[in-house]
């Protein structure tokens, strides 16, 4: 009896600290505020007429066709890409589940890798890094995770905050892109577009933090829970700094798509590498769907002027009523993967991208069309 | 002799969910936050979806959406919701029909759902005639 005497003791001085912590977390946590910024802004996309901003046309207005392959990363690859990051493997398995082949495992950095391919099934490859410890706050807060969401959901994220560029003492921007690229050129992904940048200053992650844990916009749905279920830190320093860096794969120059949609049949994986980059090195990786540009499967071909989809889109959207005050906010060029029988085929594709509002919403909409850039007909 | 041993038994198990209870208060704490998407439909369209990356895969998250539905016109209409994941199969069973604003809309994933850590998962919507338009908030 004295023994269970002692140990309900424990037990209450166990929940008296732990109401402790809650009490001094529920502390902290200032009021939430209605969702407006108080010292930053995010870019709205302003209405405004203007010129579209056309990219990727080729200089003498031709473009070819290219047979691919899905790329799948051989284990030689992976721990090659492991030692350029200094880092290798302690212990791994290769498992069968359900359609996919998963070669996991994890590494002396702490960090665990996973490698999963497929034959049939979308997607065919992917394969990702991460030190779950030294990139806990750049994953769990919503600064970038693809570039699409990263230009449509502006409202929900905060990369917006890291655009401007700077040099952090651990390396340069340009040297952290440099070991970056060495890193992905051991996996076999040597010919790379560069999408964005973002500058992880400790100093702004700091502030992100306390928006995050206080605007209601960042709120989880249908519950209430501390900081909003983001993590806090109060010790912020110059060693947190880091860089996000997000690439594409390269057609001859142009980049290789990385958007993700339904398609009528199946789905289209858009191919897209995030890296985070620190004083650690890598501390994150992800690679969707990559590819393996073959031999070119046409002669050049004239392309169809990006004028005539902006035309066809602009036509499109007058149609739509519940659409208001939109503006045609990009066209460009990219590539798209179609299976041609038993082999793959990338394509020439205009994007066009259009922002429009909708009535009694707070933030502007976004919509995608693409068009065969050598017929010009609607994908 | 029985009353002693029921009395024991019960605090035996007392006793055991006072350990227990405190190490899932912190678990659930450790938690890996939602990420918001907001979406948008024209309600004429039939079926409309929306694109996100799940960023909770592996964490105590991981098993539910969250949908809400802010506002729209239904006139007569209905909507209702499910999520496709990175296969293109659909991977949540399909809502009941709603016609007014939700705050807190749950769809449960099932177990063989091909989902892993930062994939792209795709919110479908179908609305019925009368819907002109919807819009609301999506965490995957």
């Amino acid at each position: 009896m004295k023994g269970k005497g002692n140990v309900l003791k424990h037990l209450v001085l166990i929940w008296v600290i732990i109401g402790l912590l809650v009490f001094a977390r529920n502390l902290s946590t200032q009021e939430k505020t209605s969702g407006t910024l108080s010292d930053e802004t995010y870019p709205g996309y302003v209405s405004e007429l203007y010129e579209v901003p056309i990219t990727g046309l080729p200089c003498n207005g031709t473009v070819r066709t290219y047979l691919a392959d899905p790329k799948h990363f051989s284990h030689a690859e992976i721990d090659a890409f492991l030692a350029a990051n200094g880092d290798s493997i302690i212990s791994a398995q290769e498992e069968a589940i359900t359609y996919y082949n998963v070669y996991s495992g994890y590494c002396y950095s702490g960090a665990k890798f996973m490698s999963q391919i497929s034959a049939d099934n979308h997607p065919f490859s992917v394969f990702q890094y991460k030190n779950s410890e030294k990139c806990l706050y750049f994953d769990d807060y919503p600064i970038y995770y693809g570039e699409e969401n990263y230009q449509t959901n502006s409202q929900y994220t905060i990369g917006w905050m890291f655009e401007e560029e700077k040099d952090f003492s651990f390396a340069s921007a340009s040297q952290a892109e440099h070991t970056v690229r060495e890193a992905l050129a051991c996996l076999g992904l040597s010919e790379v577009t560069l999408i964005r940048t973002l500058y992880l200053d400790h100093t702004i992650m700091e502030k992100a933090g306390k928006l995050l844990s206080t605007a209601e916009r960042y709120a989880p749905i249908g519950e209430s829970v501390p900081n909003n279920g983001f993590p806090i830190k109060e010790d912020w320093s110059e060693s947190d700094d880091g860089y996000m860096f997000s690439f594409a794969i390269s057609v001859h120059g142009t980049p290789l798509s990385y958007r993700s949609f339904p398609t009528d049949t199946s789905v289209y994986c858009g191919c897209e590498i995030i890296v985070w980059f620190t004083k650690d090195g890598i501390v994150f990786l992800t690679v969707t769907t990559p590819w393996v540009v073959e031999a070119s499967s046409s002669t050049d071909m004239n392309v169809v002027s990006p004028q005539s989809a902006i035309e066809t889109t602009k036509k499109k959207l007058e149609n739509v009523l519940t659409y208001q005050d939109f503006e045609i906010e990009s066209a460009y060029l990219e590539y798209q993967y179609i299976q041609v029988q038993n082999t793959w085929k990338l394509t020439p594709v205009w994007v066009v991208t259009f922002s429009y509002d909708v009535l009694h919403m707070d933030s502007r909409s976004y919509g995608t069309v693409y068009f065969d850039a050598l017929s010009g007909e609607e994908k | 002799m029985i009353h002693k041993k029921l009395k024991n038994r019960i605090v035996s198990v007392m006793l055991s969910l006072l350990i227990l209870l405190p190490i899932l208060i912190l678990t659930a704490y450790a938690s890996s936050p939602k990420k918001s998407y907001s979406y948008s439909f024209n309600g004429l369209s039939g079926t409309s979806y929306t694109s996100a990356k799940k960023t909770d895969v592996g964490d105590s998250t991981e098993r539910a959406a969250g949908i809400s539905i802010l506002g729209g016109d239904f006139g007569y209409g209905q909507v209702r919701f499910w999520i496709n994941g990175p296969r293109g199969d659909t991977i949540t069973d399909k809502t009941q029909y709603y016609s007014s604003p939700q705050s807190s809309i749950s769809l449960l994933y099932s177990n063989d759902n091909g989902l892993y850590d930062n994939c792209d998962v795709t919110m479908y919507c179908q609305a019925s005639i009368g819907v002109q338009y919807v819009y609301g908030n999506f965490q995957p």
